[in-house]
C-alpha cells in the first residue's frame, strides 16, 4: 500500500468506523487487510472481502463510470437487453439469495465468528446491524423488512432522488448503485449484501424483482477492474438514445482515451475468461478460472464456509470479487447456486459484451471524429462565453485535431502498457495463491517484487503461467480473491508513488540546471509520466494538460477557462466515497489533477487563483449536504466565476480602456491579446480612428495573427520586433498591454518583452496602460522578473527565423558551458505603469492591496 | 593585400562583403594607400580633393558606412600634417590644431590650401599611412588585452549580437577570470547564435536569450558590453538593432554600459543621420501572410543616447561619451569635419 494513501484515509477512516463498520473498512485498507488475511481460514470470509472492497475503488473511481450510471443506465438499456440481464439478475438472486441464509446467520451469529473476528470483523458486522449512525446504517437498520431496506438504500438523500424512486424499487436500486462511485458501490454492495442477510433470517426468499436486480447489479460492479468495462455496454447503448448523453460519455470515453482504452482492454480480459478466446491474457485467465474453480470445490468441501460462493463468483467474475460473502455453515448451497449463477451471468455477459462491442466499433469508427468533435465541443464550451476569440477559437480547434492525431500513438502504448501489466498482475494473483499457509508474507513479499517486475513483464507472464499450475494444486482461492484487488490497489498506490517520484526528478537528471536561474522548472518536452492504470487525473484534465503543455491552449484567460472547464467536468463526474465527506475526498483528489496540469505547464499566476477559489469552494461546504448540491453548487460557482470574472470583466474593461484612447491614437501593444483586441474594437465603436503598432518577437510570433484581426477590422497597423520599437515611439501616444498577473506591490507580470515595452514607453513619456481583470491580482510582491517565471521550450530559440543561424546551436545540449534559455514572462516593476483598467476602474498600481483584501482576501489568504 | 578599385570596393560595400568594421577599415586603408601611390597628384591640395572625391562616393551610396569615411577622414588629417610637417611651419600639435580650427569654417566645406610642391611628401604620407594602418589592425589586440582590468571574477556579463571585438575582449579576459556571459540573440539578425557559440568554444559558461528576456535577466547582470558599428560625435552610438532597449534596462538597473571600439570607428557623423530602414521581409514569420496593408519595416541601426552609455574602451584608452569630442578633435582635421 502506498504511504500517501494509507495516510489520506486514515482521517475517514475514523469517521467511518463511526458510521458503519463497512465503511469504516473500506477506509482503512491497509491496516484492514492484513489482519483481514488470517480471518480467512475462520469463518469470517467476508470480513477479508470487505477490507478488499475499497481497493478496487480506487481504480474505479476512474471517471468513466460516473457519467455512463449518471445517464441512468439501466433506463436507456433497450428493453432486450434488459431482459437477459435481468434474468442474469434474478439468476443471482437466486444464488445470493442461498448463500444468504447462512449469510444471515452471519449477523446474528457474530458472537460466535468472533474467534477469527478481529475487532475489525466485529465492527463490521455488528455496525450494519446497530450502527444506524450513517444513512445505510440506518436503512441497514431497517432492514429487517424486506422492501423497506432497498427503497431507503437505493434512496439516500445524498443522491437526492426524487421521492417517485423509492415508489419504483426496481429503477430505484437500478439507478442507485449505478450512480454511486465505485467505493460507495462496493460499500453499498456490501451493505446490501448484508441487508439480505439480515432480510434473509426474516424473510428467505425475498421478492425477486427487488432484490434480485440489487446485487446483479452491484456485484457486476463489483468486478472491480471490470468494473469499468461493465458500464461500457452501457455507455454504448445510450449513444443511441439520447444526444445529450452521448455527448458526456464519449468525452469521458475519447477524452479519457487511455482510461477508455484500459476499460476495454479489462472488458476484453473478462470477456476472455469467460469464452476462452485463444490470446495469451486469456489463457492465463483460464487458468485462474480453474484454479478457483478446483480450489473453491476443495474448500468447499473441506471448509464449510461459503468461500464456495466467492469463488464461484470469482470464476464467473474472473477473481475480483470483493463481493462481502458472509461465512456460512451452508454446504450444498454453492454448489448449485454457482452453476446457476455461470449461467445466468453468461447471458448478462453476453449483454455486456454486446454493448462493449457497441462501444468499442463506437471508439473505433467514430472514435477519433468523436475526439476531435469532442475537443471542439469542449473548446467551444470553453469558449462559448469568450464569443470575441473566435480566431483563436478556429487555431486551437485546428491544432486540436493536431493533437488527436499525436493522442492515438500514446494511448496504444498505454494500451499495451494496460495488457501487459494485466497481464502480470493475474499471473502474479495466482502464484500468489500458491503460498498456501503463509500466504500472507508471500503476498507481501510478492507485492513488493512486482514494481520490479513490471519491467520484465514477458517473462513474468510464462513464470506465472507455470506457478499457476503448481497453484492449481494448492491455491487458496480466498487468497485468490482477497488478493487481486489487493494488488490492484497496491499497484495503484505504487504508480501514485512514482507518480510523484517522477514529478519530483524527472526533470532534474536529464535537464540540467542553468546557472542564475536554476530555482526554475527545466523545461521538458515530454508530459509527465503517469502510471499505467494510474485513474487519479481525470481525462479531461489530462487532454488539457496536453494541451497547455503543447501551446495549444495559451494566454492566462484562456488556461484559466479551460482549467476551470476540465476541472467542472472532474466535479460533474466524482463520487464521494461512502467513508469520506464531499469537501475533504474533493479536495485530495483534486490535488493530483491540478498536480498534473501543473506538471505539464508550471501554472500561471491567473490559474493558481482560479484552482485556489476552486478548493475555497469545496472546503467550504458543508459536510452534510448532499452530494449532487454540493456538485450543483460547486459547478455553478465555477460558471459564475468565469461569467463573473472572465466574460463580463473583459466587456468592462473593454468599455473602460476605450474611454482612456483618444481620436487618432496610435497604440502600441505586444504580441496577440484578445483583451486589446476587444479594447481597439470597442474604440473603433465609439467612432475613435486608432492604428495599433503591434510589437513582437520571433518566437512566439503571436504578433502576427493580432496584425491579421486587427487589419480585417479596418485599423491601420504597423508590425514591429520588439527590439525594433524605439524607431516608432515618437509616433506612439499609448501603449496598452495585457498583463498575465499583478502583483501586490503592483508589479506587472506580463508575457516576456512586456516590460522593455514600458521602459520604451517611459523613456518616450508615452502612457503605459495594463489592462487585467481582477482576478489575476496576486497576493504577492516581486520586484525582479526571475523568482517567478517559467521556462519555455529552448530549441524553438535555438532553431531561430534566421536563415544563417538556424540550428546553429541545435546540439547545445551537448556543450557543458553552453544554456539556452527562453523566459515566459517578465515583470514590469510598477513605476513603469502609468494605469491599470480593470473590470473595477482604472486604477494606479497602489490600489491593488486594497482590491486583494476587498475582493480576494478568502481565497488568496489560505494557502 | 591587393589593392582594389574605387568602384570595386564601392561594390563590395553596397553588398555587405566585409566580414567586420575591421576589414572595411584595413581595406579603406589600402584603397587610399593606393590612391596616394598611384594617382597623379602634385600638391597636397590636389592629393585632399582625391580622397574627398572618394569619401563623397562612398556616401552618396551607402550613407550609413562610416568606417571608410572616417579612413578617408583620417588620411586627410595626415596628409595635411605631414604637409604642415614638411613645410616646417608647425608640427601639427594638438594645440596648433586647435588654433587653425579656430580660423577655419568648418561649414565652407574647403580643405586647406596646400600648394606648394613637397617631393618627399608622398612618401612621409605613405609611411604615416602604413602606421596608421598597423595601429587598425592591432587595435583589437590592444582592447582585448583591456579585458582583465574591466572584468572581475565571478561576473555576470551581457552582450548582445555578434562583435569580434567583444568576442576578443572576452576571450582574452577569460583566460584570467571566471564570468557567465548572457548573449541577446539578437534579432533579425540572430548573431547572438554565433557569438554565443564562440564563446561558449573559449570556454565561457553561456547562456543565449531572446531579446525579450533582456530586461529580465538584466537585474542579474553586473556589466552590459557590446560593440558597435560607429560612435557618433555626440557620444552616443549606432549600432545593432536591439541596443537601444538594452542599453536603456541597462541604465534602469543601472549597469554599467561598455562600448567596446577602435578609435577607426569615431565618425563626425551626428546623431540625426542614423536611421535607416531594412526590409521588413526579415522579421515577418514565414507562415504568416500578413496583407501588404500591414506596415513592416525593421530599422538597420539603433540609436543609443550618450547618457545610455557608460564607456568607450578604445585601443588607447577608456573614454567617456562626454569626451568624445576630443578623440575627434585629435583624429581629424578640423576642415575635413564637413566632407
Amino acid at each position: 500500500m502506498a504511504p500517501p494513501e494509507g495516510s489520506k484515509r486514515r482521517k475517514p477512516r475514523k469517521r467511518s468506523k463511526k458510521r458503519t463498520s463497512q465503511s469504516g473498512a473500506c477506509a482503512s485498507p491497509s491496516p484492514g487487510r492484513i489482519p483481514g488475511e488470517p480471518l480467512q481460514g475462520g469463518g469470517p470470509v467476508s470480513v477479508p472481502s470487505e477490507v478488499e472492497v475499497p481497493k478496487p475503488v480506487p481504480l474505479v473511481a476512474g471517471h468513466q463510470q460516473p457519467n455512463t450510471p449518471e445517464k441512468g443506465s439501466p433506463q436507456s438499456l433497450s428493453p432486450k437487453k434488459r431482459t437477459p440481464q435481468r434474468s442474469a439478475l434474478s439468476a443471482r438472486l437466486v444464488k445470493t439469495g442461498q448463500p444468504q441464509p447462512g449469510v444471515c446467520a452471519t449477523g446474528p451469529q457474530q458472537p460466535e465468528t468472533p474467534k477469527g473476528g478481529t475487532s475489525n470483523v466485529v465492527l463490521t458486522k455488528k455496525s450494519p446491524l446497530n450502527g444506524p449512525v450513517s444513512k445505510l446504517g440506518s436503512a441497514k437498520a431497517d432492514s429487517p423488512k424486506p422492501k423497506s431496506p432497498n427503497t431507503k438504500f437505493s434512496s439516500p438523500p445524498k443522491l437526492g432522488l426524487p421521492p417517485e424512486a423509492s415508489e419504483n424499487v426496481i429503477t430505484l436500486e437500478a439507478d442507485a448503485p449505478l450512480e454511486l462511485p465505485p467505493q460507495q458501490q462496493q460499500t453499498k454492495v456490501g451493505s446490501s449484501k448484508n441487508q439480505q442477510s439480515h432480510r434473509k433470517p426474516n424473510s428467505p426468499q425475498p421478492t425477486p424483482a427487488q432484490d434480485c436486480i440489487l446485487p446483479p447489479i452491484t456485484t457486476s460492479q463489483l468486478l472491480t477492474l471490470e468494473t469499468l468495462s461493465s458500464f461500457i455496454p452501457v455507455v454504448g447503448v445510450e449513444k443511441a438514445n439520447s444526444l445529450s448523453d452521448v455527448k458526456e460519455q464519449s468525452t469521458s470515453l475519447t477524452k479519457g482515451t487511455s482510461d477508455a482504452n484500459f476499460i476495454t482492454l479489462k472488458s476484453e480480459g473478462d470477456k476472455g475468461i469467460i469464452m476462452s478466446e485463444t490470446n495469451k491474457l486469456d489463457n492465463l485467465c483460464n487458468l485462474l478460472e480453474n484454479i478457483v474453480i478446483q480450489h473453491s470445490g476443495k474448500e468447499a468441501m473441506s471448509n464449510n464456509t461459503i468461500k464456495l460462493p466467492v469463488a464461484q463468483t470469482s470464476q464467473t467474475i474472473t477473481g475480483p470479487p470483493p463481493v462481502k460473502v458472509p461465512p456460512s455453515t451452508t454446504d450444498s448451497p454453492p454448489t448449485t447456486t454457482s452453476q446457476h449463477k455461470g449461467e445466468k451471468t453468461k447471458e448478462e455477459i453476453e449483454c455486456e459484451r454486446k454493448g462493449r462491442k457497441e462501444a468499442k466499433k463506437a471508439k473505433k469508427k467514430g472514435g477519433e471524429k468523436a475526439k476531435s468533435e469532442n475537443d471542439k465541443e469542449n473548446y467551444k464550451n470553453i469558449n462559448v462565453e469568450n464569443k470575441k476569440k473566435e480566431s483563436q477559437e478556429e487555431k486551437v480547434m485546428s491544432m486540436a485535431t493536431n493533437t488527436q492525431q499525436i493522442q492515438p500513438g500514446d494511448q496504444q502504448g498505454q494500451l499495451q502498457q494496460h495488457t501487459k501489466l494485466s497481464v502480470a498482475l493475474e499471473g502474479t494473483d495466482q502464484s500468489d495463491a500458491a503460498g498456501k499457509s503463509k500466504a500472507d508474507l508471500k503476498r507481501e513479499r510478492r507485492e513488493k517484487q512486482e514494481a520490479q517486475r513490471q519491467a520484465k513483464l514477458a517473462a513474468k507472464a510464462k513464470q506465472e503461467a507455470e506457478k499457476q499450475q503448481k497453484g492449481q494444486e494448492e491455491a487458496h482461492p480466498s487468497n485468490n480473491k482477497i488478493r487481486l484487488p489487493q494488488k490492484k490497489k497496491k499497484l495503484e498506490g505504487e504508480g501514485l508513488r512514482r507518480l510523484k517520484d517522477r514529478k519530483s526528478f524527472s526533470k532534474g537528471p536529464s535537464d540540467r540546471r542553468i546557472p542564475l536561474l536554476g530555482h526554475l522548472t527545466p523545461y521538458s518536452s515530454q508530459p509527465p509520466l503517469l502510471p499505467v492504470n494510474c485513474d487519479t487525473i481525470h481525462p479531461a484534465v489530462r487532454t488539457l494538460g496536453l494541451k497547455m503543455k503543447d501551446r495549444i491552449v495559451d494566454g492566462s484567460t484562456a488556461r484559466v477557462v479551460s482549467t476551470l472547464a476540465a476541472l467542472k467536468q472532474f466535479i460533474h463526474d466524482y463520487r464521494t466515497p461512502e467513508s469520506c465527506d464531499l469537501s475533504r475526498d474533493l479536495a485530495e483528489k483534486l490535488l493530483p489533477n491540478v498536480a498534473f496540469l501543473n506538471g505539464c505547464r508550471p501554472q500561471a499566476i491567473a490559474m493558481d487563483n482560479a484552482i485556489r477559489f476552486l478548493k475555497h469552494k469545496i472546503n467550504s461546504i458543508e459536510p452534510n449536504m448532499p452530494e449532487a448540491q454540493a456538485k450543483d453548487e460547486l459547478r455553478t460557482a465555477i460558471d459564475e466565476y468565469v461569467q463573473d470574472n472572465i466574460n463580463l470583466g473583459s466587456s468592462t474593461i473593454a468599455s473602460h480602456a476605450a474611454m482612456l484612447i483618444q481620436d487618432g491614437d496610435v497604440i502600441l501593444t505586444f504580441g496577440y491579446s484578445a483583451l486589446v483586441i476587444e479594447v481597439v474594437e470597442a474604440a473603433c465603436n465609439v467612432g475613435r480612428r486608432v492604428s495599433v503598432v503591434v510589437a513582437d518577437t520571433p518566437y512566439p510570433p503571436s504578433g502576427a495573427a493580432m496584425v491579421k484581426i486587427l487589419s480585417a477590422l479596418g485599423v491601420t497597423t504597423y508590425y514591429r520586433l520588439i527590439t525594433d520599437v524605439t524607431h516608432i515611439m515618437h509616433k506612439v501616444t499609448k501603449v496598452v498591454v495585457e498583463a498575465e498577473a499583478v502583483m501586490m506591490n503592483g508589479a506587472v507580470q506580463g508575457m516576456c518583452g512586456t516590460a522593455s515595452l514600458a521602459l520604451a514607453a517611459v523613456t518616450h513619456d508615452t502612457p503605459f496602460i495594463v489592462l487585467c481583470h481582477t482576478y489575476k491580482f496576486c497576493n504577492n510582491d516581486l520586484t525582479d522578473s526571475l523568482v517567478v517565471n517559467e521556462l519555455g521550450d529552448a530549441d524553438r530559440v535555438v532553431f531561430c527565423p534566421s536563415r544563417d543561424y538556424c540550428g546553429l546551436l541545435v546540439d547545445w545540449r551537448q556543450m557543458q558551458k553552453l544554456n539556452v534559455v527562453s523566459l515566459v514572462y517578465d515583470v514590469t516593476p510598477a513605476c513603469l505603469v502609468t494605469a491599470l483598467v480593470t473590470e473595477q476602474s482604472v486604477l494606479p498600481t497602489s490600489a491593488v492591496p486594497v482590491i486583494i483584501r476587498r475582493n480576494y482576501a478568502d481565497i488568496l489568504g489560505q494557502d | 593585400m591587393a589593392p582594389i578599385s574605387e568602384e570595386a570596393f564601392i561594390e563590395k560595400l553596397r553588398f555587405e562583403k566585409f566580414e567586420s568594421e575591421q576589414a572595411k577599415a584595413e581595406e579603406s586603408l589600402v584603397l587610399l594607400e593606393h590612391v596616394v601611390a598611384n594617382s597623379e597628384w602634385k600638391t597636397a591640395s590636389e592629393l585632399l580633393n582625391l580622397l574627398r572625391n572618394v569619401v563623397t562616393a562612398v556616401r552618396a551610396k551607402m550613407p550609413w558606412e562610416t568606417t571608410p569615411c572616417n579612413m578617408v577622414q583620417r588620411v586627410i588629417k595626415i596628409v595635411i600634417d605631414e604637409y604642415n610637417t614638411c613645410r616646417g611651419a608647425s608640427d601639427g600639435g594638438g594645440y596648433q590644431g586647435f588654433s587653425q580650427m579656430m580660423f577655419v569654417d568648418p561649414a565652407s566645406g574647403d580643405l586647406p590650401e596646400c600648394t606648394d610642391v613637397i617631393p618627399e611628401l608622398q612618401d612621409r604620407i605613405l609611411e604615416a599611412v602604413a602606421e596608421h594602418k598597423a595601429e587598425v589592425e592591432q587595435s583589437q589586440e590592444l582592447i582585448a588585452l583591456q579585458g582583465e582590468s574591466k572584468i572581475h571574477s565571478d561576473e555576470v556579463i551581457m552582450t548582445c549580437g555578434m562583435c569580434p571585438m567583444v568576442l576578443a575582449f572576452l576571450t582574452k579576459a577569460a583566460r584570467r577570470r571566471k564570468f557567465h556571459v548572457i548573449v541577446a540573440e539578437c534579432a533579425p539578425k540572430h548573431d547572438g547564435h554565433p557569438m554565443a557559440k564562440s564563446l561558449c568554444s573559449a570556454g565561457i559558461q553561456t547562456t543565449l536569450i531572446q531579446d525579450c528576456a533582456v530586461f529580465p535577466m538584466m537585474s542579474r547582470v553586473n556589466k552590459v558590453i557590446i560593440g558597435t558599428q560607429t560612435v557618433l560625435s555626440n557620444g552616443g552610438i549606432k549600432t545593432f538593432v536591439g541596443a537601444a532597449p538594452l542599453a536603456s534596462a541597462a541604465k534602469f538597473y543601472s549597469v554599467p554600459l561598455y562600448v567596446c571600439t577602435p578609435t577607426y570607428k569615431f565618425s563626425l557623423v551626428s546623431s540625426e543621420e542614423v536611421n535607416h530602414h531594412g526590409s521588413g521581409s526579415t522579421i515577418v514569420p514565414q507562415d504568416s501572410n500578413l496583407t501588404s496593408s500591414v506596415n513592416v519595416v525593421v530599422a538597420k541601426f539603433d540609436y543609443v543616447p550618450p547618457e545610455n552609455v557608460t564607456s568607450f574602451i578604445t585601443n588607447n584608452r577608456g573614454i567617456a561619451p562626454s569626451y568624445v569630442y576630443r578623440q575627434l578633435s585629435e583624429l581629424y582635421h578640423p576642415t575635413s569635419y564637413d566632407l
